[in-house]
């Protein structure tokens, strides 16, 4: 068994003046395991993301990456933000080039595999447009393109397709699931979808209210990675998962 | 290169600046209007004896003043360009000054905190207040003028430019930090570039602040410049040649900061297409 990608062991995190926001995460990753993390609104799930990342310090608690601390610009890791956090000055060519940019890629081979990214995307013919001339869903595809074109091993993505019409939202999820076909890597995943917590990872993880802990965790069994999503979500089992999930998240607390 | 090469150069098709077309001719119909109805309450004005002609002069006189001193070296190349070597001096040295200091407290945020009262203290004082000052100390020539504009201009792009720097955004910040941005990377693709829009429109008030300190300076004491000349028109009741020569002083300066908006334009087209001009 190679090395878990990600070890968190009452990982906690106590702010002053407040109640604590982690009351103690424990979560282990699997090397190329697909995990998506589910649970209330506010109750931590960017903040233990951002930890992952590098981006933000606990207070207690053990959390490793790859089998060392965390360390934010790892290279192997690429971080989606909530926000698509694109650069409204550079166009997507050049939001996309910037993952390979500040690497030190030359010039040539990073706008080839940018726009080979975005290719894969479906924006081969809006590389120079700049993200206000973009409608959401392109630039949450944008985004995508800059996360995957690192080729990275850990995927983190916070709510990849938030603010998104119900169908275009389906577009994106089977955009991603053809995406991940090809990606050998692990993936932490956070969403409000419970559907699309389903379709997409192999393990689904619950979050409780704030102060947050991993109220529950579900094995998705629904066949291999190969799956398709309008297929899923005919399977009863698909149901049943997603009615377990609602009920661990609408008491907050399930332990 | 910095960022102007970076990638604000790219262009961007579907931009729309400016006005065009349909729109266009709606709004220069709408601005030649107000100008027709400002002329003509002067000239009424002035013809039913509602307000005196002696203190207000008169369109057409104001036009034959307007035309005369185009053919006039001592206004158009002496006076004139008085005026705008100072405007242009001050304007150049106050503002690569202004930046340079920003950047440098940008750096520095212990001195940026050491100095922001004094900064505050010094920007709340009126600055014309100084051209007597700098008459005695620099004369009646450009430079005690080009001092006045300094004083003005390098506290403008100081905290314009600090402003443009500073601005938070913790999304840019998490994806410098998680794409493993150095410092200096940091800087180059993230701050720099976002700091541009405040950073121009910084420039724009400054070179008319520019024209300002030069005239107010020419003013209070100067051998030459057009507001030594406009001081002699007002003192001599001669108000159609005062009327034309603010008239010429008014096209010089939109001139030159149209000018500058078409140099600046580029460098911000991406922020105008974000303020909802876009798609
Ligand atoms: N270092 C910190 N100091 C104080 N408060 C913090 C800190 N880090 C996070 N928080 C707070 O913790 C709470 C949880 O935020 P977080 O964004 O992680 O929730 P979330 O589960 O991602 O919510 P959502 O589903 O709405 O995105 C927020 O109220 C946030 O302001
Ligand atoms: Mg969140």
């Amino acid at each position: 068994m190679s090395l878990p990608a990600v070890v968190a062991e009452g990982v906690r995190l106590t702010v002053p003046n407040a109640p604590d926001i982690l009351a103690g995460i424990d979560l282990t990753i699997a090397d190329g395991e697909f995990v998506a993390i589910v649970g209330p609104s506010g109750c931590g799930k960017t903040t233990f993301l951002n930890m992952v990342a590098g981006l933000q310090h606990f207070t207690a608690g053990r959390l490793i990456v790859a089998g060392a601390p965390p360390q934010a610009g790892r290279r192997e890791t690429a971080y989606a933000l909530a926000r698509d956090a694109l650069l409204p000055w550079r166009d997507a060519l050049g939001n996309v080039e910037l993952a390979l940019q500040v690497r030190g890629v030359a010039r040539e081979e990073r706008r080839q595999r940018a726009a080979e990214a975005l290719g894969k995307v479906g924006l081969a013919d809006a590389l120079d447009r700049h993200p206000a001339q973009l409608s959401q869903g392109m630039r949450q595809r944008v985004a995508l393109a800059r996360t995957f074109v690192t080729e990275p091993r850990l995927l983190i993505l916070d709510e990849p397709f938030a603010a998104l019409d119900a169908q275009t939202r389906i577009r994106m999820q089977e955009l991603l699931l053809a995406l991940l076909r090809q990606f050998s890597g692990t993936m932490i995943m956070v969403t409000h979808d419970i559907a699309e917590a389903i379709m997409l990872a192999d393990r689904v993880v619950v979050f409780s209210n704030r102060p947050a802990v991993v109220s529950a965790a579900y094995e998705v069994k629904l066949g291999s990675r190969k799956r398709k999503a309008s297929e899923m979500r005919g399977d009863p089992e698909f149901s049943r998962l997603f009615e377990q999930i609602w009920q661990d998240i609408e008491r907050g607390f399930a332990t | 290169m910095s960022f102007a090469a970076d990638k604000l150069g790219g262009g961007t098709p579907g931009a729309r600046g400016g006005v065009t077309g349909q729109d266009g001719v709606k709004v220069w119909t709408i601005r030649l209007a107000l100008i027709a109805v400002f002329v003509a309450a002067w000239k009424a004005a002035g013809a039913t004896g509602f307000l005196n002609p002696v203190f207000i002069g008169s369109p057409e006189g104001t036009l034959r003043e307007f035309l005369r001193q185009l053919g006039n070296p001592a206004v158009i190349g002496l006076d004139l360009g008085y005026t705008v070597t100072e405007t242009l001096f001050g304007f150049l040295l106050g503002s690569a000054s202004g930046m340079l200091a920003a950047v440098i407290l940008f750096r520095a945020p212990a001195a940026r905190q050491a100095v922001a009262p004094l900064v505050v203290a010094f920007n709340s004082l009126p600055r014309i207040a100084l051209a007597p000052l700098f008459v005695l100390w620099f004369g009646l020539g450009i430079a005690g003028k080009v001092a006045l504009i300094v004083s003005l201009v390098f506290f403008v792009m100081l905290t314009t430019t600090l402003a443009g720097l500073t601005q938070p955004n913790r999304d840019y910040e998490y994806l410098a930090r998680s794409l493993g941005a150095s410092r200096r990377q940091h800087i180059l693709y993230f701050i720099v570039p976002a700091a541009v829009p405040t950073i121009v429109a910084g420039l724009e008030l400054s070179l008319t602040y520019s024209f300002l300190g030069a005239v107010a300076g020419e003013i209070v004491g100067g051998s030459h410049g057009i507001g030594v000349r406009l001081t002699a028109y007002a003192n001599a009741f001669e108000i159609n040649k005062f009327m034309a020569l603010l008239l010429l002083l008014v096209l010089v300066s939109t001139a030159t900061v149209q000018l500058m908006r078409h140099f600046t334009a580029r460098l911000t087209r991406w922020h105008a297409t974000e303020q909802g001009d876009g798609l």
